[in-house]
């Protein structure tokens, strides 16, 4: 998915809807978008681990974006889509309402994320962009868990 | 709020507090009062005693010598403190609602005031207060509700939905108000000044004249930066 050539300063980025926000996590870390498919539960999963899916014999994970950020729960529609991402070598999928675009944004257009009396677990907000008149909130991929985190997910 | 009537009996006549100034004079009263009287109670929350006369009990309780009546121990109990230094002489305020309340925020400290906006992007995993930014002017506000903190709890229920935002802090933050209200320029001696070791911060003084609260923009925005605020 990544493009070779940018200008230098600028990082791609995949957005994605959630609860009517708009979210950016690295292209790079991105290896494909699926529509929904059969997600098999796991029994003692985090609350956050909707369950697995085969991609291709190998299974992988899929973590619901909203448990993890708080928000409502929501069923999945036509327009639901699993992000199949990859951290530290760990392949995951997570659970978004819908995929926009692809988007660049310089460094200098992200604003860090505030420090509002957020907790441990929201260290996975990067920042803030604006973009026509509306903000994007780039996520950090390798903090939407914690390393205890990525660990028993992997696991399952 | 909760008030303990611990006062003599000839001294309280007017329990019902059903009017709304008076009711407002009390809560400031007690805002202040909490703060001022500081007496050293195990924890803080019961609201303070019947008003004492200690000092003359003490200096008559010393009879010692000669010495001149000049030192009645230590300072008395309205040890307030003194004003900050933006209000060593006549300043302006503006006076804004918050769920029925009138709050106030020295102009000095005072960066603009917006219509609540539309757009707000809520950030997960902040505290409730933190209701998300909004853009103004090119810059990321970020927009609190302060309310939880500031306001009697029967307060919270029958709020108004909020009408404007107070811009503090070069813009940074943006305290979510029911209404602006107008200007007001007040003389120090009209304060009654938080003292130093208030249990609440946030207060600069209040104004009993005016029913209104003092907010201390500075303590605010520090420490809404710092994630240590509400």
């Amino acid at each position: 998915m990544a493009k070779e050539s940018q200008a230098a300063s600028a990082t791609q980025y995949v957005t994605f809807r959630l609860a009517e926000e708009t979210y950016a996590i690295n292209v790079m870390q991105v290896q494909e978008v699926l529509r929904v498919t059969e997600i098999a539960p796991v029994p003692g999963a985090p609350h956050y681990v909707l369950g697995i899916i085969n991609l291709r014999g190998n299974v992988v994970t899929v973590i619901d974006a909203r448990r993890r950020m708080g928000l409502m729960d929501k069923d999945s529609d036509d327009a639901s889509r699993i992000v199949i991402i990859e951290v530290g070598g760990q392949v995951v999928g997570i659970m978004v309402d819908s995929v926009a675009e692809v988007i660049e944004l310089a460094a200098r257009d992200v604003e860090p994320a505030p420090n509002v009396g957020n907790d441990e677990s929201s260290k996975y907000i990067q920042g803030v962009a604006s973009r026509d008149g509306e903000l994007t909130i780039v996520v950090d991929l390798n903090k939407l868990l914690t390393d205890d985190e990525w660990a028993e997910v992997a696991t399952l | 709020m909760n008030h303990r009537d611990d006062r003599p009996e000839d001294s309280k006549p007017r329990v019902t507090v059903v009017d709304e100034p008076q009711a407002l004079t009390a809560y400031l009263d007690d805002l202040l009062q909490e703060i001022a009287e500081v007496t050293p109670l195990p924890s803080g929350s019961a609201p303070p005693p019947a008003p004492v006369k200690p000092a003359p009990v003490r200096a008559i309780v010393t009879p010692i010598k000669p010495v001149p009546i000049a030192a009645p121990p230590a300072p008395p109990a309205p040890a307030q403190d003194c004003p900050p230094a933006w209000a060593q002489k006549p300043f302006q305020c503006l006076l804004f609602r918050l769920g029925g309340v009138t709050l106030a925020i020295p102009l000095v400290k005072l960066t603009g005031i917006m219509t609540m906006p539309r757009e707000i992007t809520p950030m997960p995993g902040h505290s409730s207060l933190f209701l998300g930014l909004t853009e103004h002017h090119g810059r990321k506000v970020k927009v609190v509700d302060i309310s939880p903190h500031v306001l009697p709890p029967d307060r919270l229920a029958n709020r108004p939905p909020p009408g404007n935002l107070i811009l503090i802090d070069e813009g940074r933050w943006g305290l979510v108000c029911d209404r602006v209200e107008e200007t007001l320029t007040l003389s120090p001696e009209l304060v009654r000044w938080r003292s130093p070791s208030g249990k609440r911060p946030w207060l600069s003084g209040t104004v009993i004249k005016h029913l209104c609260a003092i907010l201390d923009a500075d303590y605010l925005a520090r420490s809404l930066e710092k994630g240590t605020w509400g």
